[in-house]
């Protein structure tokens, strides 16, 4: 609930960091930003201390809705950046109000047009790209792998909505499967059957239809006896792996992304790396598979002052502070790959800059979503890297997006496709 | 009630004079000013005596021109620019009234000398940061109050330092102490809880001595200041450079202040240097002259109080390391110069007479500030000017001093001439005026503008004239603090 | 709530464009938000402006303040907007400048050892470009990630003032947005040569800009300014490992060290540091109390506790500072490593062994530089704080102080309005200028609530009745109205000059003067 959060709002010191990458690392002027939405919007609300500082304001009562505040409450990806960069300095939450925020809104009949729609469609067609149903598994034609509906398997690949249906972005997802089968991973999918995970409707503020898919993935799991999932997507890794677990769904389920579990198959010596990939790529971290991707912490607990007036927390809280997201993994697995030269951005880790297709944005807000991924392809040029490769269908997307908008010539890949092209 | 009347009751009648050979002494300077006579001089003893002159001066409209030096004077700023003034003479307040060795700050009354001064904080293990070679008569307070530049530029952090607080007397008749002097409490009070007048900002929100300095005394009069000081060092060691490229040694020079490894560091051109050490004239100093590279760098380090051996060392090898990438060589002699000679002479007012005087009788600067890159060009650009009136421009002494810890330069042009030659003067005039529009327009940039170039600078930025206005309408609404100078 | 004044909103919005000034509620109160709100309204918010705007360059910021006198309306500017300092004083019938979109680095002229910044130029962003070159700048104390700006801050004193001063001292030419609307360029860019000098021709208007405080907002709007910098000896980048919040470089540079001495005595203490300041050996020294320092280095106020108890282990109340030796060469770092040896002996010192460690020293020694940790130092504790009090003339009558004030702060500790330092103290200082002056002042953790800000300024009162009564200097909680009205008397009636100065320079009163002083009479 929001107003559970007001000793963290009411202790927002209006610093600033949350607009910034940690001062720690900052090395370069033109690389200081790490909220999307502060960056091209500038009024203070618009960062993440100021998105939190409005929570205050709507829990104390002090402002009503318009439709400038759905604008600022909405015009955010809710990548994260923000909770990373207050979290070095100070024990806050700021991405869970956040959340909280956009679920109240929801709830209050609030709702964002573009989301609206977005949302029909996934209640229609359990898609959060408003296409049939019937199509969700073409994108595994011809690709001979179990239906863990039909046929047992160890390991469940989950596709996500923007691979299930993003044809150009199909091959991405059959390098994954291919790969896992070629390690030797008794894999299988859901084809038609697959359905949203619901992360990116949770993102938007509509905690029911996270919770329904979850219900509905965890159960499909259970009766298929899938003890580990493995996914492309980030954002769907964010859902099975942080966001079921939240809302108490997750049980003992593994959840791995694509690049964890190549980066094992390949230190294990079952997959080989032996073709030459000549090219300079640099890494793109998707924001839900890095700083977002650590598991999820329960603590039901209070905000102590005693006995020295220090604030604590009773239990103890351990924060997440985007320390245990997924980075070395992809990079590992970049390394391997023969002829390849890894460069870093600028922006990394757990300061990466969003690829802008999060919280909803690339729906309601189609040109701030492209100027984000703009800034991120500008990025990768500055690096002189040929190549960004991420690990996120939805930062494929719009950085191909991008990249097409701006007329350039940088190729944007999926790990799995080059890791499938040097086997 | 006469205005001598008027005065005596303030000051004594010993203390104020209207005899015409006193007041022809302050009708004019070395300057190429128009001369003005006083009405009459006055020599205030106290601070009390300066405000009830200045709440005099303002019942009765009178002028009043600040001096603080002897003579002779060179800036113009000490002739009255309007019929009627009184110059207050504070150069007979000549207490050195307190000199704290433990906080390094040393309080002086206006009329105190550098060598005055210097003596008496040697005493205390102190020295001063001082101007290059002052005259006997000069003030240190007043060199403070102009902003005149200093030798040791590591120690130079702001372009108002070394001063520290002053007590001053407004316009207004009001008595104001700047920086932490204007309390909590009054001196005594704050030298019993361990205070020593030491920083110059404030108090609060306005740094009030940054308003009287380079103010020409349009402000008020300063009655005492203080001054930051550094310690004497145990152990100094000089190096002379020589070079014919002015940008070499600029480089050189700009590397050795910014690792903060030397204290004293200014450049002279031959003339200059020849001028300063030169004992007879002619030949004496064109032999001197004639025995030296165009450009003569100077520098010292020093090892202060902890393994004074050791910090001179590293310094040393940090400088040498520099020299040696930069292909400068480092001497302890340069043509017949003793490094060690010239650090004596630096270190001490000038001796008798005023090293600028010894040549001709007489000597015209023209100074302003500038950046190193640009120093090549203003030097060439005032060779050209000094030609083109017909001064040799190898009889032109150069001083270029940085300042600011390296940030800028203090560059200055002596101009050595034949007073009381009407077509000396003349061509000095017509320099000046020449060289400052030239120079300006080039980026120089005249932070002290004494005589002409006070219109042309002001000329040159409205808005910072209508602020200084404004200011001067708060401290002097009647006007009567040395009218005429500067935009006033 | 909206600008009371809706020709003025027009004219601003005409100006500006809709999409850089809004009158919305829900983006005015992330202005009216404040650390230090509660003092003024038992709220976390200041009272609401009329409207926000958000100037592109100085042409904007002139228009604004030209609007703003026509039509009679107070505004107050700001850079980063840290504290109620860009708040105060302000309604519905005053607007405020948010200069976020002035953040350029104009120039880097590393010959003459000056940057020219914008108001929302950070620190850590001028920092980063200056060590590329071998440069660096000051940065004050409340951290990077404020204005590089040398007047924007309340002191701008920083934990390398040893070496790199502070704000006032550091100030070259200034353009600046007058009460009035005109455009005043102080020195040698008034004179069109550049940026390298504040100062002339003549009197130097530096002394009206600022003097040990600035003037927050209340003189017009500064909207870029050259500031000195210094040389930096350390890598062009900085080679940092680990994930936040548990961030190290790689290895301490070449030629660095950090050590940490304590003393058995405040006297010993203020002996060594002056003794080391002045002898140039230190780029850094910084009295960092132990609960700060343990703050700093750890992630959690729970990790914060413990670690505290494993230093007090150590130092046992003895009063230390950080001190930060740089160099150029192996010789020089020795001769600076036997001077701070034999100084902290002498004084009957020693040095703190856990900073010794080198895994801390690579955390540490990057925390002071960048002053990456005053989040974890002063707001995370209790979440709200202030420095208070201390002064910038001498380092000892500083200390002194705030050693006396410590006395006066344990009524209020016992009481539970302020937390208590756990046994130590939490005097913060630093020294200047190589020692000539220095500032120290009392932290001072508080929780967000009307009474413990009432508390506090009960306390800043007090502290300030101190200084008058033992004729210490002036406290940096002086400023505004009250505080003016209240010290003036004692200093000379400095005050009635700066109302002087206010009144010419801003006749219609519009620059809220709530942080400095009005005009009245």
């Amino acid at each position: 609930m929001l107003e559970s959060y007001r000793e963290y709002m009411i202790r927002c010191a209006r610093c600033s960091n949350c607009k910034y990458i940690p001062h720690y690392i900052l090395q370069d002027y033109n690389y200081t930003y790490v909220c999307p939405s502060i960056t091209r919007y500038n009024f203070h609300a618009y960062s993440g201390g100021g998105r939190l500082i409005t929570a205050l304001s709507m829990t104390d009562g002090r402002i009503e809705y318009t439709d400038k505040l759905l604008d600022i409450i909405y015009q955010c990806q809710m990548c994260g950046a923000c909770d990373i960069s207050c979290k070095y300095g100070n024990d806050l939450e700021v991405l869970q109000p956040l959340y909280d925020l956009r679920i109240k809104c929801v709830s209050d009949g609030q709702l964002n047009p573009a989301h609206m729609m977005v949302i029909e469609g996934l209640r229609k067609d359990d898609n959060m790209l408003q296409k049939p149903k019937a199509e969700r598994g073409k994108w595994a034609e011809g690709l001979d792998v179990k239906n863990i509906n039909e046929e047992k398997a160890d390991v469940y690949y989950h596709a996500g909505c923007r691979y299930c249906f993003d044809e150009e972005l199909w091959p991405a997802a059959r390098s994954a499967v291919n790969l896992l089968k070629k390690a030797g991973v008794d894999v299988g999918i859901a084809g038609k059957d697959e359905t949203c995970c619901g992360g990116r409707a949770y993102d938007l503020g509509y905690l029911g239809e996270l919770t329904k898919y979850a219900e509905n993935n965890v159960e499909m799991l259970k009766t298929a006896g899938i003890k580990t999932v493995v996914t492309s997507c980030s954002d769907c890794y964010h859902a099975f792996k942080v966001l079921y677990d939240k809302i108490g769904m997750k049980g003992d389920l593994e959840v791995l992304h694509i690049t964890e579990y190549l980066d094992r198959l390949i230190k294990e010596g079952k997959l080989k790396l032996s073709k030459n990939l000549p090219m300079i790529a640099t890494y793109h971290d998707p924001c839900h598979l890095g700083r977002l991707g650590e598991p999820w912490i329960h603590w039901d607990g209070k905000i102590k002052t005693e006995p020295d007036m220090r604030v604590q927390h009773e239990p103890k809280k351990v924060f997440r502070r985007g320390t245990y997201g997924v980075y070395e993994p992809p990079r590992d697995v970049l390394r391997s790959i023969p002829g390849l030269r890894f460069v870093e951005m600028f922006r990394i880790k757990e300061y990466t800059w969003c690829c802008g297709a999060g919280g909803g944005v690339v729906d309601a807000y189609p040109d701030f979503s492209m100027w984000t991924a703009i800034e991120r392809v500008k990025e990768a040029r500055d690096t002189g890297a040929e190549a960004l490769v991420t690990a996120c269908p939805w930062c494929v997307r719009n950085f191909k997006d991008a990249v097409k908008e701006l007329g350039d010539t940088l190729k944007v890949y999926d790990i799995a496709e080059l890791v499938e092209q040097c086997i | 009630m006469s205005v001598k009347e008027d005065l005596v009751k303030i000051v004594g009648k010993s203390k104020v004079s209207e005899a015409p050979e006193d007041l022809d002494k302050y009708a004019k300077d070395e300057s190429p000013v128009h001369p003005v006579r006083p009405r009459c001089v006055v020599r205030p003893g106290s601070a009390d005596e300066v405000q009830k002159l200045v709440n005099w001066a303002n019942e009765t409209l009178t002028p009043l021109v600040p001096v603080s030096s002897g003579p002779p004077h060179f800036r113009g700023d000490t002739v009255p620019s309007t019929g009627g003034a009184v110059i207050v003479d504070i150069s007979g307040m000549k207490r050195i009234m307190r000199i704290d060795s433990e906080h390094r700050i040393a309080m002086v009354e206006p009329g105190v000398t550098f060598g005055e001064l210097i003596p008496e904080l040697a005493k205390e293990g102190l020295r001063l940061n001082m101007p290059l070679l002052p005259r006997a008569t000069k003030s240190v307070v007043g060199s403070l109050l102009e902003r005149e530049p200093v030798i040791m530029p590591q120690y130079h952090w702001d372009l108002a330092d070394p001063l520290a607080c002053t007590e001053v007397i407004y316009g207004t008749g009001d008595m104001f102490r700047t920086g932490s002097a204007a309390g909590p409490g009054d001196l005594q009070q704050q030298w019993e809880v361990g205070a020593a007048q030491n920083e110059a900002a404030g108090p609060v929100q306005a740094d009030f001595y940054r308003l009287i300095q380079g103010a020409q005394g349009t402000m008020g009069i300063v009655t005492w200041a203080t001054v930051r000081c550094e310690r004497m060092p145990s152990i100094e060691e000089p190096f002379l450079v020589g070079s014919s490229k002015l940008d070499d040694l600029l480089e050189f020079v700009r590397w050795i202040l910014r690792r903060r490894l030397v204290d004293d560091c200014l450049l002279l051109n031959n003339t200059d240097l020849a001028h300063i050490l030169a004992t007879e004239w002619p030949r004496g100093y064109e032999s001197l002259k004639n025995s030296l590279p165009p450009w003569i760098l100077f520098f010292s380090i020093s090892g202060v109080k902890y393994f004074p051996e050791e910090e001179l060392n590293y310094q040393k090898e940090a400088v040498a390391n520099i020299a040696k990438s930069l292909k400068i060589e480092l001497l302890k002699a340069i043509g017949k110069v003793s490094a060690f000679e010239l650090l004596k002479v630096l270190h001490k007012p000038s001796e008798e007479p005023y090293w600028k005087l010894r040549d001709k009788g007489s000597c015209y600067d023209i100074f302003f500030l500038t950046v190193h890159d640009k120093l090549p060009e203003l030097v060439s650009v005032m060779n050209g000017i000094a030609e083109s009136y017909e001064y040799p421009a190898s009889n032109m002494g150069i001083y270029i001093q940085p300042v600011v810890q390296g940030v800028s330069c203090h560059c200055e042009f002596n101009l050595f001439f034949e007073p009381g030659n009407p077509k000396e003067e003349d061509k000095i005039r017509a320099i000046s005026e020449a060289a400052f529009e030239a120079l300006a327009n080039r980026g120089a940039f005249f932070s002290r503008p004494y005589g002409p170039w006070a219109d042309m600078a002001y000329r040159r930025d409205s808005v910072t004239t209508i602020s200084l206005r404004k200011i001067k309408d708060i401290y002097d609404p009647n006007k009567i603090m040395n009218p005429g100078k500067l935009c006033f | 709530m909206a600008l009371k004044n809706r020709d003025a909103y027009k004219a601003l919005e005409d100006v500006l464009g809709p999409d850089y000034i809004s009158e919305e509620p829900a983006i005015l109160d992330t202005y009216a938000f404040q650390w230090g709100a509660e003092l003024f309204t038992s709220t976390p918010f200041l009272p609401r402006s009329g409207a926000v705007t958000l100037p592109g360059g100085t042409e904007d910021v002139q228009a604004i303040v030209k609007i703003c006198n026509k039509y009679n309306v107070r505004y107050k500017a700001f850079s980063t907007g840290w504290g109620f300092y860009s708040g105060l004083g302000l309604d519905d019938t005053a607007i405020q400048i948010d200069l976020r979109r002035m953040n350029r680095i104009i120039e880097i002229n590393e010959k003459s050892m000056y940057a020219v910044v914008e108001p929302y130029v950070i620190s850590s962003q001028l920092q980063a470009e200056l060590m590329k070159r071998g440069l660096n700048c000051n940065i004050i104390g409340a951290g990077c990630n404020t204005s590089a700006l040398p007047m924007a801050a309340h002191q701008g004193l920083g934990h390398t003032a040893v070496s790199t001063s502070y704000g006032d001292r550091n100030v070259l030419a200034v353009e600046w947005v007058l009460p009035d609307g005109e455009l005043l360029k102080l020195g040698t860019l008034g004179s069109g040569a550049g940026w390298f000098c504040g100062d002339g021709p003549g009197p130097s208007l530096r002394g009206i800009l600022r003097g040990p405080q600035s003037v927050m907002g209340g003189l017009g709007v500064f909207t870029k300014a050259a500031t000195k910098i210094y040389p930096w000896y350390g890598p062009p980048r900085q080679e940092v490992e680990g994930v936040s919040p548990n961030y190290k470089l790689k290895e301490v540079p070449k030629n660095f060290s950090i050590h940490y001495p304590i003393f058995a005595t405040w006297g010993k203490f203020l002996e060594a540091a002056l003794e080391i300041s002045e002898s140039k050996i230190a780029m850094l020294v910084d009295r960092i109390s132990p609960p700060m320092l343990a703050q700093a280095l750890t992630a959690s106020n729970d990790e914060g506790a413990e670690l505290f108890a494993r230093i007090n282990e150590e130092t046992r109340g003895r009063p230390g500072f950080v001190v930060i030796l740089t160099s150029e060469s192996d010789a020089e770092l020795a001769y600076k490593e036997k001077v701070l040896a034999h100084i902290v002996k002498e004084k009957e010192g020693e040095y703190l062994a856990f900073i010794e460690q080198d895994d801390v020293k690579r955390e540490y020694l990057w925390m002071e530089l960048r002053v990456t940790m005053p989040l974890r130092e002063v707001f995370r504790s209790t979440g709200r704080f202030l420095g208070s009090i201390g002064d910038s003339a001498l380092f000892q009558t500083s200390v002194r102080m705030m050693i006396e004030a410590m006395e006066i702060k344990k009524e209020y500790q016992e009481k539970k309005l302020m937390r208590a330092d756990d046994g130590t103290d939490c005097i913060w200082g630093v020294t200047i200028e190589s020692g000539h002056t220095g500032h120290a002042e009392q932290v001072v953790f508080v929780h967000p609530t009307p009474e413990a800000w009432k508390a506090l300024a009960e306390f800043s009162e007090r502290c300030e009745d101190l200084a008058l009564d033992k004729h210490y200097t002036v406290p940096i909680t002086v400023w505004g109205d009250r505080g003016h009205d209240k010290f003036g008397p004692y200093l000379c009636n400095y005050h009635n000059w700066l109302r002087k100065f206010k009144k010419s320079f801003d006749p219609r009163g519009v620059s809220e003067p709530a942080m400095y002083i009005s005009a009245k009479e």
